[in-house]
């Protein structure tokens, strides 16, 4: 197999000597973030790994601010701050939250929907590893059907299917909505420059491989980040507005078996279960790719490959009410 | 029999073993073992333990619980009882028996989540707006974990109250070697139900003489049932300064102050010697993992002659004033150890003597090695 060469920005503003473990997909997440939003931004993070990644003060790994807040309030924070750099007449630097599944799908959520209803002027960026890595593996509302966690044991594993963040998110209008993985950097850099540029609330969900989470070898964390994309488990996205829908990448369509098959967190399922798991897989697809027609027809957008029209994302957002604040 | 067991571990089985059929988990270290071990524990026995969002839910599932009869717990740390205290405060006003282990870690904030500490005795204590009284154990190792659990259920449904059970980081989550031969076969207590005999009319909150604590009906039965976190009379109707509601928000506190006998447990090491206590010179008292330097402090003191005592804080709320007093009896001086910055606990000691020296061995972010609590004994006795 050929090697893929990525022309991504130079600057490398998180430095090495970080606190995460091998092959943790949220540091690739926060890497390839500083690198599309540069050294004008401010990071908010709640509890959640990248609390312990950064280091303890002064040894920050970041390269940008960090404010670590409480772990219900990621979001709030993150408007707070927004509103303070605007008071004082800062429109340039970028806000960006990043938070773990915990922060977001759960103890997170109502700040989250809040700011997502007020569109609020910031990035939220989720690296979803699929459970409360940093205390030990326990399973989140991120947590997929069938996985292993120290909560949901091999006996009795998660019941219940994964919360569609991205729905929910869709569901508030918000103007941009993007999933990512780190295994297509040049995909989630274009997306996050993308959110850059436009105002209101953007959510970018980033697919992030967690080694002693999910039980597998470090290196193999950008092989089974991109199985997880082409096997259709996690699409790559954008949605305008909450309806206008865009695939950025035509999956192969490979067995989900694959995918799975390389994780301790599966190890225990049965070929029925794995039945079950493709069949909801395939039938999310169907799903998406109705959504994908509907938006084609509606919206006239191109809906091909990699679509990544800036103007038109733009022009939309600024069309967008309610999203100039008022500064007395 | 021995085991290799901790804190956390032996607050699970303790649970299980008082009645607890219901248990709602967050995952915060250094609390998440006794999530893990419920998990693991309790749907084997056909009963329920669920993973909740945060912890106002965790803590709202198991008042939840508890009003359809079920003994409930959940186990947090800092962060996230400063999340529960408003649905404890509701515990509190609808007279909801369960059981909260606050297993501390260093604060304030997300503070340290790996390093323990006892700074959280006082906001335990007083997390009540009013107030208002919640019993507060604290165990020092894991038979006292597993004995002190059990306890904190029987008063819980004794007293129709929420209880805390506060350990600490090292204690939760150190293993050691555990003689169950220690553990003690208690007498496991059962809220006292509503009968309906003589066609007595059912209230939700009445109680006859002051300290009674009302009979106990499951929301959403036969009989009417009225919770509310408002301000009521004995029927459980919304009001604000009625003499009956006053009556009642009294009896909220007075059913734990009037018998806090019945709730009140210590463990007390007298001095050697013919009069035990009468003989002591100076006591250390002290609680949690500062208690097992402080005993370790006290032998040695003994070895080189001194005449000390030792009390095992085993309740910290309600205020065991006339037990402390009683042991402290003829001595000289206290020597109160707690790992926190101020003497938290010192504060609700020293108001109890005029004429002794109350001194306090005290730090924050690491544990007190039993040299300084010697050194501080020293200086006095």
């Amino acid at each position: 197999m050929g090697q893929i060469k990525y022309q991504l920005p130079p600057e490398e503003i998180l430095s090495p000597g970080h606190f995460a473990c091998p092959g943790c997909g949220g540091t690739l997440t926060m890497r390839y973030v500083l690198k599309a939003l540069g050294r004008k931004t401010v990071v908010v993070i709640p509890a959640c790994c990248w609390s312990v990644i950064d280091g303890p003060v002064p040894y920050s790994a970041a390269g940008v601010p960090v404010f670590h807040t409480a772990f219900e309030a990621a979001a709030s924070t993150a408007s707070g701050i927004k509103a303070g750099l605007e008071m004082q007449g800062d429109h340039e630097t970028t806000v960006v939250a990043i938070a773990g599944d915990g922060g977001t799908f759960d103890i997170g959520f109502q700040a989250l929907s809040g700011a997502a209803e007020r569109n609020e002027d910031f990035i939220y960026v989720c690296y979803d590893n699929e459970a409360y890595m940093n205390t030990g593996i326990q399973r989140s509302s991120a947590t997929p059907f069938g996985a292993w966690t120290t909560t949901t044991p091999t006996d009795s594993p998660k019941a219940e299917k994964k919360k569609d963040i991205v729905q929910v998110l869709a569901a508030h209008h918000i103007p941009y909505l993007a999933t990512a993985s780190v295994a297509y950097p040049d995909d989630m850099i274009a997306k996050i420059q993308k959110a850059k540029e436009i105002r209101g609330l953007r959510f970018v969900h980033v697919f992030s491989p967690c080694p002693p989470g999910w039980k597998f070898e470090p290196e193999d964390s950008i092989k089974i980040s991109r199985m997880a994309i082409e096997s259709r488990v996690f699409p790559l996205l954008e949605i305008y507005d909450g309806n206008d829908y865009r695939l950025t990448h035509e999956p192969a369509g490979s067995p989900v078996r694959d995918y799975l098959k390389m994780q301790g967190r599966f190890r225990h399922l049965k070929e029925a279960d794995i039945d079950v798991i493709q069949k909801n897989v395939d039938e999310e697809w169907e799903g998406l790719k109705g959504k994908l027609a509907y938006s084609m027809k509606v919206h006239k957008s191109n809906n091909s490959v990699r679509s990544q029209d800036k103007e038109v994302s733009l022009a939309k957002a600024q069309s967008r009410k309610g999203i100039k604040r008022n500064v007395r | 029999m021995f085991k290799i067991r901790n804190g956390n571990q032996m607050i699970a089985q303790g649970g299980i073993a008082a009645g607890c059929r219901f248990f709602a988990g967050y995952p915060i270290t250094p609390a998440s073992g006794i999530y893990k071990t419920m998990i693991d524990e309790l749907p084997k026995r056909g009963d329920v333990a669920i993973s909740s969002p945060d912890e106002i839910s965790a803590l709202a599932f198991c008042v939840g619980a508890s009003q359809r009869g079920f003994k409930s717990m959940t186990a947090t740390s800092g962060p996230g009882f400063s999340l529960m205290v408003e649905t404890l405060q509701y515990a509190v006003m609808t007279e909801t028996p369960l059981v909260i282990a606050l297993v501390q870690r260093l604060g304030p904030s997300t503070g340290g989540a790996t390093q323990g500490g006892q700074g959280d005795v006082l906001f335990a204590g007083h997390s009540i707006a009013g107030g208002y009284t919640i019993p507060v154990f604290s165990p020092s190792n894991p038979v006292e974990a597993y004995n002190l659990t059990i306890h904190a259920f029987n008063v819980a449904e004794k007293f129709r109250t929420p209880v805390i059970l506060l350990t600490d980081k090292e204690v939760g989550m150190t293993s050691e070697n555990v003689d169950y031969e220690k553990l003690e076969d208690a007498e496991v207590v059962n809220r006292k139900y509503f009968d309906g005999k003589n066609n007595q009319e059912f209230k939700t909150y009445s109680f006859r003489k002051r300290g009674d604590v009302p009979e106990f009906v499951s929301v959403g039965g036969d009989v009417k049932v009225t919770v509310t976190g408002s301000a009521h009379d004995m029927a459980g109707k919304l009001q604000k300064n009625s003499p009956e509601t006053i009556a009642v928000l009294r009896h909220l506190q007075e059913k734990i102050a009037f018998r806090s006998r019945e709730i009140i447990r210590l463990d007390l090491d007298p001095a050697p010697g013919d009069g035990g206590t009468e003989d002591a010179e100076t006591v250390v008292i002290s609680y949690g993992v500062s208690a097992r330097t402080s005993r370790e402090a006290v032998k040695n003191l003994r070895k080189r002659g001194k005449r000390v005592s030792f009390l095992n804080l085993q309740t910290l709320f309600p205020i065991p004033d006339t037990q402390i007093v009683e042991a402290v009896a003829n001595a000289k001086s206290i020597v109160v150890v707690e790992e926190n910055m101020r003497g938290l606990y010192r504060t609700q000691i020293e108001r109890l003597f005029l004429d002794k020296i109350v001194l306090g061995v005290n730090d924050v972010g690491r544990m007190i090695p039993p040299q300084r609590i010697e050194q501080t004994v020293l200086a006095v006795n």
